[in-house]
């Protein structure tokens, strides 16, 4: 190494410092005699610590809460048969979460009564599906205060990002069949779902039922006087399922989703094809 | 679990995504992969108990899942074909100033994504050459070869995204 100039290689290891001992004491004695090797270590020194710091970017706050509910690290590595127990813990926790999710989607009471407003609704969510990125209103207000002003009351609108389901739509409704307001959610993969808050009728239950003719990804559900529905077109079916159960559960706790939840969604929609246009 | 210092996956997480922006160059995809990375780590049966097998096994899940859907079924396109270096590194000269986050990240996307993954890996994962070669499962010299011809490729592109400079630059510091 000291017996020939060092190569453009040779100075990335030792900027990198992945040279052995005497191999860099060779590079270095060369680079105190050559300015123009001093000049490229110098800036592979600075355009390696900018890219360092490129990938110091801030953690997303979609990723904060991924982690949370994950085994602590002593029981997926030190005990085997605690690790095999919290891994089983955590499996169940998920298979039972799909089981409600496909319990509360039963044909049972699927005859009950309809809301008068569900064609409505079909169409809301049918534009929503067609509009082109910008072509529909992005949304120009915080979902709960147009709730709080068009409905009277606070309806959940909750955050679905654990299924990288972003509100990118919010308008408040105004029509023949009341106030309310519509929450259109854009995913990466193609899928547009909406979520539609009109009074309730009365014997609109509150497990979520099909919509008469609608399609197997329209459902509607009552809590108090608000009905809700939630559409979506394409979706694989498992992962609609689990939005689904996410959504019905914020709204009939009316708190945000929880981080058991988030985890819920996220793996549902690492197992989910993408949606259909 | 944020302060309780039990979980494993969650001091990677920055470098994850980080390393995930750099491979794709698109938040949201970054976001993606670093997200579908973590829950197959959650969920895998048997997670490497040696941290430093750990963190590499966190990576190389992260990294499939970006070449799967980064190359859209194309195995290759992170491969190299390893070719000696051809054109001499001392005749490209990029003034230290230039290199700055702006141009550094306007560099990173304009290359290959074979480039960016073998600089992404060692100077955003933080994988010595030795770690990124068992990795890649490839020798340490590859390692050497493939990075120092990107980080001229970086260079390079850093060079043309340069042409005209605001303030006049002294080009021989040590004359």
């Amino acid at each position: 190494m000291s017996e020939k100039k060092p190569n453009w290689c040779d100075l990335n290891a030792y900027a990198d410092g992945e040279l052995l001992p005497t191999e860099a004491a060779g590079v270095a004695r060369a680079v105190a005699e050559d300015p123009a090797l001093a000049d490229q270590v110098a800036t592979l020194a600075r355009l390696k610590a900018t890219v360092r710091e490129q990938g110091q970017a801030p953690l997303p706050s979609e990723l904060a809460g991924l982690c949370r509910t994950a085994p602590p690290a002593e029981d997926r590595t030190a005990k085997p048969f605690r690790r095999t127990w919290a891994w089983l813990g955590a499996t169940a926790a998920t298979a039972a979460f799909v089981v409600l999710a496909a319990a509360l989607l039963t044909p049972a009471d699927r005859e009950t009564a309809q809301p008068a407003w569900h064609d409505f609704a079909v169409q809301l969510h049918q534009a929503w599906a067609r509009a082109e990125p910008g072509e529909a209103a992005e949304p120009t207000a915080d979902a709960l205060l147009v709730s709080l002003s068009h409905l009277g009351r606070a309806a959940q609108v909750p955050d679905l990002s654990g299924a990288r389901l972003t509100v990118g739509y919010v308008q408040p409704l105004a029509s023949e069949h009341g106030q309310g307001l519509h929450v259109g959610y854009r995913g990466t993969r193609g899928c547009r779902v909406s979520l539609i808050v009109l009074p309730a009728v009365a014997a609109l239950p509150q497990k979520p039922v099909m919509l008469a003719g609608a399609g197997r990804q329209h459902y509607v559900w009552r809590v108090g006087g608000l009905g809700y529905a939630l559409l979506a077109s394409g979706m694989d079916p498992k992962h609609y399922q689990v939005v689904l159960h996410s959504v019905h559960e914020a709204s009939l706790k009316q708190a945000p989703v929880g981080p058991e939840t988030r985890v819920a969604l996220a793996e549902s929609r690492a197992r989910s094809r993408p949606c259909a246009a | 679990m944020a302060g309780d210092g039990n979980n494993r996956l969650e001091p990677y997480m920055g470098r994850l995504f980080g390393f995930a922006l750099s491979l794709t160059g698109n938040r949201d995809l970054a976001l993606e992969l670093v997200q579908d990375c973590s829950v197959k780590a959650l969920a895998a049966r048997q997670a490497p108990v040696d941290q430093a097998a750990f963190r590499a096994w966190l990576f190389r899940i992260l990294r499939n899942a970006a070449i799967d859907r980064l190359s859209n079924g194309n195995p290759t396109l992170l491969c190299l074909d390893d070719e000696p270096e051809t054109a001499d590194p001392a005749s490209l000269r990029v003034e230290e100033s230039l290199i700055n986050q702006l141009t550094v990240r306007a560099g990173m996307t304009s290359l290959s994504p074979a480039h960016r993954d073998i600089i992404a890996l060692v100077d955003i994962a933080g994988f010595s050459y030795s770690e990124a070669a068992a990795l890649l499962e490839v020798p340490v010299g590859t390692v050497m070869s493939r990075l120092s011809r990107a980080r001229r490729a970086l260079l390079a592109a850093i060079s043309e995204h340069n042409v005209h400079s605001l303030v006049p630059h002294r080009t021989a510091r040590r004359a």
